[in-house]
């Protein structure tokens, strides 16, 4: 061992820990991604609490933001799937009314599941 | 001994500055449903142009082969209804090539000449119909004629019915195809590890840099995932459930998934999911299983080639193969009630 080998030990022992914490702590806060049929998705933080009037193909659906979770409270198609599936809050999640094309999607940064199958 | 732990350490420190790529996220709505790519690339601007490249192939399918505007497929039908021979948009002439067989196999139970029906029940519509379901006499006479793609003939290029009451939906199995053509156009712009789900019927290939991709599958009766399965390679996973679009009518549940043989709604079955390399086979797959329902799947599944497949029953029971059986993880606490079948070739 030679006098830089110690230099680059001690750098490395206090820099790795340094180094860590920065690339893979920086997640990012809870967002809700709003698509619709036209236009790009629009992205709103879960925090603070608002609704949201959303225009899509067959009429407005308005989405609810509490308390880091979101859901369909109204929507302008006939069978109201979107909003009997209530909240959705994991990284991940969606809720979509396919009739008036407007879905949400939580993002985060490790959702638990990278597809849903249904 | 000291070198090696310095060693050690640099690699540590090499692995600490290598974050795990981003996945690169695009969604948009075509074919009726949400579709959403997921690419996992170093590059963002690559996985950004071949996401957008897959929204250009759902978006021309879409108009290509909808079932009841404007297009190439209506002006299909209208041939085949008043007795004419046509040639098929080239894509819908493949459609035919891909679905022939997989209609034989299926013993019919999957069989895109149900256009009429589909019609009939009210689902050729932007929004789920309301009912009523159709009268005793319109089925009637649905089953009498009961057309099937056997019933089609090729003169050369040209295509023609033997029965009239035949028309084509696709409805059953052109997400997956869609969804085989999407990965062809990733793979052939360098990608090698992403996911497109259409409408929650998905193919994944590679993985997700750190691990497998990870899938859920969604209870079919509760808002919860039921379970899941991690993919690595390249495998598609498709669900067909009595959820996705239905109507009610005086307290009755009518859904979209129709027996071409009773003309009614299928029974005995809320969802089918199978596993398998093309999509187009899965998709086309879970409707024939669902069709056949739980006395039946296991001889249809034969048939198809498949090895993977799980179907929930109207009790809840959960119906599997073997070999889906390693595959799949369930995610509810208890499971469901569970029956293994026989292994399937």
């Amino acid at each position: 061992m030679t006098r830089a080998d110690w230099v680059l030990l001690l750098a490395l022992l206090v820099g790795l820990p340094w180094l860590y914490l920065q690339v893979w702590s920086s997640a990012p806060g809870q967002q809700l991604a709003i698509l619709t049929a036209e236009g790009p998705p629009r992205i709103l933080p879960l925090y603070p609490d608002q609704e949201v009037r959303i225009a899509g193909a067959l009429g407005d659906s308005v989405i609810r933001i509490e308390q880091g979770r979101a859901r369909f409270i109204a929507s302008a198609c006939s069978n109201k799937v979107c909003i009997q599936r209530g909240w959705i809050d994991a990284s991940g999640e969606s809720s979509a009314c396919l009739p008036n094309r407007v879905s949400i999607q939580v993002l985060g940064r490790d959702a638990r599941y990278d597809a849903v199958n249904f | 001994m000291t070198r090696a732990l310095l060693a050690g350490l640099l690699l540590l420190a090499l692995a600490g500055c290598e974050r795990a790529p981003e996945v690169h996220q695009h969604a948009f709505f075509a074919l009726g449903t949400l579709v959403e790519v997921s690419v996992a690339d170093p590059d963002p601007q690559r996985a950004s142009r071949a996401a957008e490249a897959v929204e250009g192939i759902f978006r021309e399918d879409h108009q290509l082969w909808h079932a009841w505007h404007p297009g190439p497929l209506l002006d299909l039908n209208r041939a085949l209804a008043a007795g004419r021979g046509a040639r098929p948009h080239p894509s819908i002439h493949y459609l035919l090539e891909r679905a022939a067989p997989l209609a034989e196999r299926s013993g019919y139970r999957f069989d895109p000449a149900v256009g009429g029906l589909v019609r009939l029940w009210g689902f050729h519509a932007d929004t789920p119909p309301e009912g009523p379901p159709p009268g005793a006499a319109a089925l009637r006479d649905w089953r009498e004629h009961k057309p099937s793609l056997a019933d089609l003939y090729w003169d050369e290029d040209q295509v023609f019915s033997r029965n009239p009451a035949l028309q084509l939906d696709f409805g059953a199995f052109a997400k997956g195809y869609a969804v085989d053509q999407a990965i062809a156009r990733l793979r052939a712009l360098g990608i090698e590890n992403a996911i497109v789900n259409a409408g929650g019927d998905l193919r994944a290939i590679g993985r997700r840099a750190d691990r497998p991709w990870r899938i859920g599958i969604r209870h079919p009766r509760a808002p919860e995932v039921l379970a899941s399965i991690a993919i690595e390679g390249d495998e598609s996973l498709f669900t067909s459930g009595d959820y996705e679009r239905y109507f009610e009518h005086e307290g009755r549940r009518y859904h979209h998934i129709l027996d071409p043989f009773s003309g009614q709604p299928a029974t005995g079955t809320t969802s089918v999911t199978v596993l398998h390399t093309d999509a187009t086979t899965a998709d086309a797959a879970a409707t024939a299983l669902f069709v056949a329902g739980p006395e039946h799947w296991q001889e249809v599944a034969r048939s198809m080639g498949l090895r993977h497949v799980l179907l929930i029953d109207a009790a809840g029971v959960a119906h599997l193969s073997p070999a889906m059986a390693e595959r799949i993880h369930f995610e509810t606490d208890p499971p469901p009630p569970l029956r293994l079948s026989e292994p399937l070739p």
